[in-house]
């Protein structure tokens, strides 16, 4: 069987599968039935083989641990401690309740690496709170989803660390490059919405005064010491990536059990089961993704796009806008991890080839990665959102287009200026700084 | 049977829980003994912390089959009438529990086949890691078959 004919089969499964609604991790699986069965050089015990090489795996670690970090610190009260110190940065600012939103889900990605551990909270914190000060329904969810998007991009990350895992990229240097599009994007959505706030006469509050700044500040900083601990640790090389979420999660149990008070046993054994099963889903989705992505590099699929677009001749900026592009589509349908193993493997030789430096391959494609996290069908932090206020995904549709158009001049912005994107992360290396 | 499945469930949530705590455990010692002369360099720390993921991946992706909790993604629009939602989700589940009757055949043989495999570091034996596998399997089936009989009475009682 031709390679072509092999993808299509598997692409024809998986597809055939999702519209009839079969989780995405076993419309995966499916899609590898018929090869492994098929070819007489295969058979299905591969699947299991790749799934466990793929779960044996220490890199992996970082999901559930940055994911209880994250359920502790918002059942711990350390969400709340940081929502009032965002009241005094951006209170005055039109419509101020959706700024705190935003600036919130920039500090809470500095601590926490799941965008759907922010999209969670984010959603019960600020939904409902803005629609009772009269802000729109569509827009509350629509800025709550597309902030938590931070938290992917802003180190520490998930997403970087597993792409760190799987493509040998500096974690470190990720973390670097994280930053700039980070504040970028934030400030992105702020613009946005102060023209919402604007157009729609969404309130705003009275400016706190610079004691009010000083004191709600020093309530937060033991939460905002955070990121200090785990990118500054991993940046200076004292803990690997899994460790620092480790670490992250001892230091939120501190603050949640000892400082604040907040965590005892009953709300640690709900931590340790929500981050348990919703890692566990998410990781089990991984491994099926995996046997799919190795079925593809058996094939050579891989090899053949590189042969079909070479003949393109592509430069690195149209290779970078073809990357970002082809993740933008696929984000839609999967979630980012096993878009990575899947996609992100197809598209490395491709990469290399057209000399893409491997860092900007890997903030292009986690920024455009994050973007799928609120797109329909498969946005995961938009979906978080509606299930909240049980409002369906359709209504919120134009909110989140009217949102994500200037932000993809952000992502155009990362690709067409790689020197202004890459001179943090050129700061350091793997083990620190230079 | 219906108790045992709530049962079974339940320990499969306790277990997951203890997982999840006990992964912490050998992350953090790998970290004290690095910078610290109270305990000396253990090799089996990694280890150990990577074959507890292993578990908490498969007893998790368990209990997501009973939740109906696994992501799907709506390409097509939801069937209005409550029959065509039963008749959508049982579609999904007979699929599901094809597969995973493959998948328990496939993966008991592996771990059979493991049986006399050891680990690198600790040695103990990799039919302990590959077991979860068809365990977890077994659990889905489990879960499935309570899921499409709860789904087919309906449809026989007229409710759905």
């Amino acid at each position: 069987m031709s390679p072509g004919l092999i993808a299509a089969m598997m692409f024809g499964v998986l597809f055939l599968g999702l519209v009839v609604r079969i989780p995405v991790a076993f419309s995966l699986a499916l899609a590898c039935v018929l090869p492994l069965s098929l070819d007489p050089r295969l058979n299905l015990s591969v699947m299991v083989s790749q799934m466990f090489s793929t779960f044996n795996s220490f890199v992996l670690l970082a999901v559930p641990f940055f994911l209880m970090a994250a359920n502790l610190m918002n059942t711990g009260g350390i969400t709340t401690r940081m929502f009032n110190w965002t009241r005094t940065m951006v209170g005055h600012m039109p419509g101020s309740l959706a700024q705190m939103n935003v600036i919130l889900s920039m500090l809470f990605a500095g601590v926490s690496g799941s965008s759907t551990a922010d999209a969670a909270s984010m959603s019960k914190i600020f939904i409902n709170s803005q629609v009772k000060e009269g802000y729109g329904m569509t827009f509350s969810i629509a800025i709550t989803a597309v902030s938590s998007i931070l938290a992917v991009i802003i180190p520490p990350s998930i997403l970087m660390i597993v792409w760190g895992g799987v493509f040998n990229t500096s974690i470190s240097q990720l973390y670097m490059a994280g930053v700039l599009p980070g504040l970028l994007l934030t400030g992105t959505m702020m613009l946005v919405v102060y023209g919402y706030a604007k157009i729609n006469n969404y309130p705003t509050y009275e400016r706190a005064t610079f004691r009010d700044f000083l004191r709600t500040g020093a309530i937060a900083l033991p939460a905002m010491i955070t990121p200090a601990i785990i990118v500054g640790g991993k940046l200076l090389g004292w803990f690997t990536a899994t460790e620092s979420g480790a670490i992250a999660v001892l230091y939120a149990l501190f603050l949640t059990g000892v400082i604040y008070r907040e965590v005892g046993w009953k709300q640690l054994k709900s931590v340790l089961y929500d981050t348990g099963s919703f890692s566990a889903m998410s990781l089990f989705c991984l491994g099926t993704a995996s046997v799919f992505g190795w079925l593809l590099a058996y094939y050579k699929i891989p090899q053949a796009l590189v042969g079909f677009l070479a003949a393109y001749q592509l430069g690195p900026m149209a290779t970078g806008i073809l990357v970002a592009a082809v993740f933008l589509v696929v984000g839609c349908f999967l979630d980012a991890i096993p878009a990575i193993i899947i996609v992100g493997t197809v598209l490395q030789p491709m990469v290399a080839q057209a000399g893409l430096d491997p860092v900007h391959f890997g903030i292009i494609s986690i920024v455009s990665l994050a973007f799928g996290l609120i797109t329909p069908p498969y946005g995961l932090c938009l979906l978080i959102a509606c299930a909240t206020v049980n409002v369906k995904i359709i209504a919120v549709l134009k909110d989140i287009l009217i949102m994500l158009l200037p932000m993809i001049l952000v992502l155009l912005a990362i690709i067409l200026l790689p020197d202004v994107f890459l001179f943090l992360p050129r700061l350091v290396t793997e083990s620190g700084f230079k | 049977m219906r108790k045992f499945i709530s049962l079974y469930y339940r320990l499969l949530c306790g277990l997951i829980t203890a997982v999840v705590g006990f992964l912490l455990f050998p992350v953090t010692l790998q970290v004290v003994s690095r910078y610290t002369s109270l305990i000396p360099t253990w090799l089996w720390t990694e280890e150990a912390a990577r074959f507890c993921l292993i578990w908490m991946i498969m007893l998790g992706a368990t209990i997501a089959v009973r939740k109906r909790a696994h992501f799907n993604i709506d390409l097509l629009p939801e069937p209005k009438t409550p029959q065509g939602k039963v008749f959508s989700r049982l579609l999904v589940d007979v699929v599901v529990a094809a597969f995973g009757v493959a998948f328990l055949w496939v993966s008991a043989n592996y771990a059979y086949d493991a049986r006399t495999e050891v680990s690198e570091i600790t040695e103990i034996s990799m039919a302990l890691m590959y077991v979860a596998f068809p365990i977890s399997a077994a659990g889905w089936l489990l879960f499935l078959g309570e899921l499409i009989y709860d789904d087919l009475r309906r449809l026989a009682k007229g409710e759905a």
